[in-house]
């Protein structure tokens, strides 16, 4: 794969600008060349799957990371939706979060996650966290939305 | 000696008519002269001896026994009766009613039993009377009053027996009050065993609550403590060359802080799921566990030059995954808190009547007796962490474990020579 070329769209679903900064910054020092996009929240989440409203022109993400505490619509509920949804399903969706509980990693898997990451505390070992979800995700998997937005 | 005159005195009281020969000749017209005198030798001998058998039961009789007429007065009384009419002689009660010796009410009440009988011909049997005694004192008795016919089936008179039935009584009435009180605490015992059930499930509750708070908030403080932590690391990162080296100790030291509150956050987290039946009850053999935890910590014990002796253990129904941070957690500590050349930890097992008795026993550091009570809570040390690194939540997990198992955690300990942790695992539990 002829990396810096082509892009793949990753959507991260978070409400804490903390977190979001955290993440960009993680994105940016692991020098990921794929494009991050940000929503707020779990309503926003789904506009954006759906291409509603501002999102008409959204591209399909090839991979989400999705934090579960969020207010209004959390993340599980995010979960159920798009893996309710016949043609959203396909996209895989990692659940990145502060919780390591027993309860929510079960209930993240039953409604159909790919994968379920507890944010690191450190800084160093998030970045290392976020290389190794690109590295795993989009160099030794194949997803089934490619660059362009299109599910293959 | 037999008289025709106590033989009459014998009959009197009842037909209230002398038993003269008058009248007998009158009653025996068909019997012929000489056989009238044989015949009434026989009735006379025949009359004595019911006499002296009748004396010898009315003389003898702890009971009370009473003749009277048909208007209730007495015409015969026995020994008993005489001492409880309070009479010397058994004569003096005769013509007397029982208003002469008892209190009103009674009198009245069995005179009003004794006119019924007369009236109907039917006896009264084992009636209660509360009777008051001629010393005053107050029995229970039991009375049967049966009437006396003549051969024309009239009522003559009535005889009597009252048997005291006090002691009985008041047996029963024991009985009946232990059987009360016997019942009240009954209900009582029921009813505190009904609040301690309420209070069992509250407290179980609360604790239930306790933990998933715990739980949750732990989840939530890493958030704010990844940011803090993030944000120091941006500041070393992006604003190296304008911090003096005062201004960068300060990130570094913000840095250690938020590690250790991580480690204490994590320690709670551990604490909290103690209780929490994640995993299942299972056989394990505690000698293979051993080996397991013994390479789990080779890094450490080679580090330390430690020595682990693990005697024969049993195999016991527990969740493996508790049991194992157990026997982790104290033998890590016989480890780290030890000064010895060669740290050595002793693992052995005592198997008694109701449980297990497990002992740890190392050569390490030893506590202070004025400790022994603090160790086992959270967050407790006895050292800095620049001495022994720690959170102090490895004993209070440690007796949560054994304590969700059902059993004890306690520590002996010589100051300077080492320290035993011993626990106990009930069999029967879980």
């Amino acid at each position: 794969m002829s990396k810096g070329s082509m892009k793949y769209q990753i959507l991260l679903v978070e409400d804490n600008p903390d977190d979001v900064l955290i993440t960009k910054r993680a994105i940016a020092k692991c020098k990921i060349v794929n494009k991050l996009f940000v929503v707020n929240n779990g309503e926003e989440a789904l506009k954006y799957f759906r291409k509603e409203g501002e999102y008409k022109d959204s591209f399909t993400p090839s991979l989400v990371l999705l934090d579960l505490k969020m207010p209004k619509l959390d993340g599980f509920e995010v979960l159920k939706e798009i893996k309710d949804d016949k043609n959203l399903r396909i996209i895989p969706i990692i659940v990145l979060t502060s919780s390591g509980r027993g309860e929510d990693i079960d209930k993240a898997y039953k409604l159909g996650c790919n994968s379920y990451i507890v944010k690191p505390i450190k800084f160093e070992d998030f970045i290392k966290t976020i290389e190794e979800v690109d590295h795993y995700w989009f160099e030794i998997s194949k997803t089934p939305v490619n660059q362009s937005g299109e599910i293959t | 000696m037999v008289t025709q005159e106590s033989a009459e005195w014998l009959v009197y009281p009842l037909i209230k008519k002398p038993l003269t020969s008058k009248s007998t000749g009158k009653n025996a017209k068909s019997v012929k002269p000489e056989n009238k005198k044989v015949s009434e030798v026989l009735n006379f001998l025949n009359l004595k001896a019911d006499s002296l058998y009748l004396s010898a039961l009315m003389d003898n009789i702890p009971d009370t026994i009473y003749f009277k007429d048909t208007k209730s007065n007495f015409t015969r009384i026995n020994k008993a009766q005489t001492t409880v009419l309070g009479l010397k002689d058994p004569k003096e009660a005769e013509g007397k009613s029982d208003f002469d010796f008892f209190t009103p009410e009674h009198s009245q009440d069995a005179f009003n039993d004794e006119q019924e009988i007369v009236k109907t011909g039917n006896p009264v049997i084992n009636k209660v009377e509360r009777i008051r005694r001629a010393d005053g004192e107050f029995r229970w008795v039991s009375a049967t009053k049966v009437p006396i016919k003549d051969e024309n089936s009239q009522v003559i008179g009535i005889v009597g027996v009252s048997r005291d039935i006090t002691v009985l009584r008041q047996m029963e009435e024991n009985l009946k009050k232990t059987n009360e009180e016997l019942d009240k605490r009954f209900r009582e015992l029921q009813e505190l065993q009904q609040q301690l059930k309420t209070s069992n499930e509250l407290l179980q509750q609360s604790n239930t609550d306790l933990e998933n708070y715990t739980y949750v908030v732990s989840h939530d403080l890493k958030t704010p403590l990844r940011a803090i932590r993030s944000f120091s690391t941006f500041l070393l990162e992006d604003y190296h060359d304008k911090l003096d080296e005062t201004g960068q100790e300060f990130l570094k030291r913000i840095e250690n802080a938020t590690t250790h509150m991580n480690e204490l956050i994590e320690s709670l987290l551990v604490l909290s799921r103690v209780g929490r039946k994640f995993t299942e009850i299972e056989k394990v053999n505690l000698n293979s566990l051993l080996d397991e935890i013994i390479i789990d910590l080779k890094p450490i014990i080679e580090n330390r030059n430690g020595k682990i002796v693990v005697n024969k253990l049993p195999e016991i129904n527990v969740q493996r995954v508790w049991i194992k941070e157990l026997f982790m957690n104290l033998i890590d500590n016989g480890l780290k808190y030890n000064k010895s050349p060669v740290p050595k930890i002793e693992i052995s097992c005592e198997e008694r009547a109701e449980d297990y008795l497990f002992k740890i026993a190392d050569n390490g550091i030893g506590i202070e007796e004025k400790y022994l009570n603090r160790i086992f809570k959270l967050f407790e040390r006895l050292h800095s962490s620049e001495e022994y690194e720690g959170t102090g939540a490895g004993l209070a997990i440690c007796k949560r474990i054994v304590e969700n198992f059902g059993g004890k955690i306690w520590v002996e300990s010589i100051f300077g020579k080492g320290s035993s942790f011993l626990f106990t695992k009930p069999k029967n539990s879980q």
